[in-house]
């Protein structure tokens, strides 16, 4: 099997889960690498991608798997040279079997550019210094206040972008509700898109990179 | 990206509708001479399903002078957020706002979506009324089969281009851009377009002779955008030929694209293996008219076959002769199901409406199929047609009947049979022999398919209907004058948006427009004297009136026309286009 870690940026931001997952088909069709097909009747490409992002998220490490006896780099090679603006292949290598990254994750870092330098950034820091952060989730219709204070591990501030680090996985804050929750508790205000950079996987209690544990 | 309307894609449903970057795009010129909008006035999905807009898209950007971008009917939520946020609609690519484009084009395939093209130009915050716009405002441009009458629409729209489209809007490129070094004004700009033939300039009234293009040299797109959102119809589309030789008297398409034109088949197989190299489509679909009548189909599919086969893509072909070698290469795994149009119910009224389809090509048609494995049927059919009687009807059910008997006696597969049976209520439509007749009323209309509810419920068979009101008004939008402009204005301000959508069609607001301007829809439905002047008198397709004429009668006398690839008809195009005729109908006749 291959393993790749793919971008997903610009414009592609808006692309749905399945629409991603149709737009990869479209294009090992467009560059005819062989690939493992599913038996029955309506044959499909057999596809492994990792958790759905949120829409209008932007990332720079989403993951699938592939069933393809073509070279890993050659694989990449050929998709990147068939793939809309903002999906890229950033590697590409064999593994044994699908490494189930949805069960592996636990964390993500992210990043959010201010709109503008009149903040301060005491501010936001002021936040994670609180006993308790208590913020309004709807889960399945019911608005719940929820401390999310355990599930942000790490928050500073570098160049213009707030960078964070929030639980992902079977527990999970959302990045872009968190950056909602700052704005209307701060009222500073971010532009652009919120990207996840990192996805990682916890090793004797301690984060580390998804490539790194896989060995990439 | 702009940031405004970044904000707003985080609040739609289905954001990447408006999001561009589809793969296969042409790049922006931004420093092009005329910018060219082009827009389809549907949701993203349907309009990503058209082909016409698709050629249009790479015949102007492939001119250096030209930066052609696109633009969709976005949904009513991405509606109330661009007029909430003060955003213009804007041209998908560059994000640049409808009113910053020089030319602005739309694409009218149904009458049902003329509000459509007001509520984009409204987003747009263009004037909707060609009069009240200035020097500095888009020409509005449009095109397609709808425009064949254009009368409706002349309030609203600067150009007209009648027929192919493949060569006017670029050559109206090319004017505007002499037009805008020149220093010319929009009035002395319209009145040199108006010379171009195919262009119809409502302010000028010119004489307007529909464009006719020889299809073998026209541009064919082979990569084309690829949408982000799954579209109605996700294949590949290989047009073979235009126009269509049957002569069915009911249809519009068959007259107004005669004659006949083939490409050839070494261009179709190129055309066919760049579509799916270049595309990834798991389906290429053979669309025209009467896509088995194709000479060189055999020819076509042996050479396609292999390559199609090694890539998994399979082919879409109609299947009104299913018994015919070709299908063979149609087949898919899936077996999905067999789709036939018989139109009506009995051989007399297929006779009237020249419909060359016998009981036998049925029977035989479906029988091939259920021994190939097929358990699921459609067929199509019309009511309303002339001389229609209970019996055309009960011919219905009958043929339904039939079908089941049939299929248990010669079925392989253990499936129950599963045969849906769908009607449409003619639309006498412009240019065709049925252009004069009436249209059967509303209490008609729900009477004969209440008829067939009852009885196709009886025998087990599943039964869809077009919407009545629907009928009427496409007939009269299709057979309108210059007086329905205010009406369609009106229904528009009433709230009509996305007719064609059952979800959305509110006749309500489309009969307080007609009651506003003491207008009654049955005048437009009702017969029409065939020697009254008819709106679309004034636009020459190149069909003489004669034929239509001699071709009614015969409808009435049960009398058939044979296909025009036997004889020649003598329908008008001899004497409208003398070097097109000696090309395409003489060669073929002669043969
Ligand atoms: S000119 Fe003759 S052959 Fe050609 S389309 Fe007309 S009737 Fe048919």
């Amino acid at each position: 099997m291959i393993l790749c870690k793919y971008t997903k940026l610009d414009r592609a931001v808006y692309l749905g889960h399945l629409d991603v997952l149709k737009m990869f088909g479209m294009a090992i069709r467009r560059t005819a690498i062989p690939v493992a097909y599913s038996m029955g009747f309506n044959k499909h490409i057999l596809l492994y991608m990792s958790q759905p992002l949120s829409l209008g998220l932007a990332s720079e490490c989403e993951y699938f798997c592939i069933d393809s006896p073509c070279d890993p780099d050659e694989f990449a090679e050929k998709m990147n040279s068939s793939l809309p603006e903002g999906i890229r292949l950033t590697k590409a290598f064999f593994v044994q079997k699908n490494p189930n990254i949805a069960g592996l994750m636990c964390a993500a870092d992210y990043t959010a550019e201010f709109a503008d330098r009149n903040y301060d950034p005491d501010d936001i820091l002021k936040i994670t210094e609180k006993p308790a952060i208590e913020m309004e989730i709807v889960s399945k219709g019911v608005k719940k206040i929820k401390d999310i204070k355990p599930l942000i591990y790490d928050i500073s501030i570098e160049n213009n972008f707030l960078k964070f680090c929030l639980a992902c996985g079977n527990s999970n804050l959302k990045a872009d509700r968190f950056i909602s929750y700052i704005t209307e508790t701060t009222g500073i205000r971010f532009s652009g898109f919120i990207t996840k950079k990192h996805l990682y996987t916890a090793v004797n209690g301690k984060l580390t990179d998804i490539d790194d544990y896989l060995g990439k | 990206m702009r940031e405004d309307i970044k904000q707003i894609l985080s609040q739609v449903e289905k954001p990447a509708r408006y999001a561009g970057g589809e793969f296969n795009s042409l790049p922006v010129k931004p420093s092009a001479a005329i910018k060219f909008l082009l827009c389809f006035p549907d949701v993203y999905e349907v309009a990503m399903s058209n082909l016409g807009i698709k050629i249009l898209y790479e015949i102007l950007n492939r001119n250096e002078d030209i930066s052609c971008e696109m633009c969709y009917a976005p949904w009513p939520d991405m509606a109330k957020l661009l007029k909430d946020n003060d955003i213009s609609l804007f041209g998908l690519s560059s994000q640049t706002s409808m009113r910053d484009f020089d030319i602005v084009g739309f694409s009218m395939q149904y009458e049902m979506s003329y509000t459509n093209m007001l509520y984009m130009l409204d987003l747009g915050n263009i004037p909707l009324l060609r009069k009240e716009r200035s020097e500095k405002d888009p020409i509005i441009i449009a095109g397609g089969p709808c425009c064949i009458n254009p009368f409706p629409l002349v309030d609203f729209v600067d150009i007209f281009c009648i027929g192919d489209g493949e060569y006017n809007d670029e050559k109206l490129c090319m004017l505007l851009k002499q037009a805008k070094t020149s220093g010319m004004s929009r009035a002395d700009f319209l009145k040199m377009a108006s010379d171009i033939e195919g262009i119809y300039v409502p302010e000028i009234e010119n004489y307007v002779k529909r464009a006719v293009v020889p299809l073998e040299e026209a541009v064919f797109p082979t990569k084309v955008q690829i949408p982000n959102v799954e579209a109605v119809h996700n294949r590949a589309m290989l047009e073979l030929f235009r126009g269509c030789s049957r002569g069915c008297r009911f249809c519009q398409a068959g007259m107004i694209y005669r004659p006949v034109r083939n490409r050839t088949v070494e261009t179709l197989t190129k055309y066919a293996l760049d579509l799916v190299k270049n595309n990834g489509f798991e389906e290429i679909s053979l669309s025209s008219l009467s896509t088995c009548d194709y000479p060189d189909l055999k020819q076509l599919l042996t050479a396609i076959k292999p390559e199609l086969d090694k890539r998994g893509v399979h082919i879409s072909l109609p299947s009104t002769r299913v018994d015919s070698f070709e299908a063979q290469y149609a087949e898919d795994s899936r077996l999905s199901s067999i789709t036939f149009a018989p139109e009506a119910g009995t051989q007399r009224l297929r006779d009237v409406i020249n419909k060359n389809v016998t009981e036998e090509d049925i029977f035989n048609s479906m029988k091939f199929a259920f021994e190939k494995g097929y358990s699921s049927v459609k067929l199509y059919f019309m009511i309303g047609l002339p001389t229609e009687t209970e019996e055309d009807l009960a011919g219905i059910v009958d043929i339904a009947s039939r079908i089941k008997k049939l299929y248990r006696e010669c079925a392989v597969s253990k499936k129950q049979l599963s045969i849906t049976i769908s009607t449409s209520t003619l639309v006498p439509k412009p240019f065709t022999p049925f252009q004069w007749e009436r249209q059967i009323s509303l209490a008609e209309i729900e009477q004969r398919q209440t008829y067939l509810k009852t009885e196709l419920k009886k025998i087990g068979v599943k039964y869809k209907w077009h919407d009545g009101l629907t009928s009427r008004l496409e007939t009269a939008l299709a057979r309108g004058d210059s007086k329905l402009g205010k009406v369609i204005l009106s229904a528009y301000e009433n709230g009509a948006i996305f007719d064609s959508w059952d979800e959305f069609f509110d006749f309500e607001k489309w009969q307080n427009a007609f009651d506003k301007f003491n207008i009654v829809i049955d005048e437009y439905t009702s017969e029409i004297p065939v020697d009254a002047n008819l709106p679309w008198d004034k636009i020459d397709v190149g069909i003489d009136k004669e034929f239509l004429k001699r071709e009614r009668e015969k409808a009435y006398a049960k009398v058939l026309t044979q296909d025009c690839r036997k004889i020649c008809n003598d329908c008008g195009i001899r004497v409208a286009y003398p070097e097109i005729y000696s090309e395409f109908c003489k060669k073929r006749v002669d043969r």
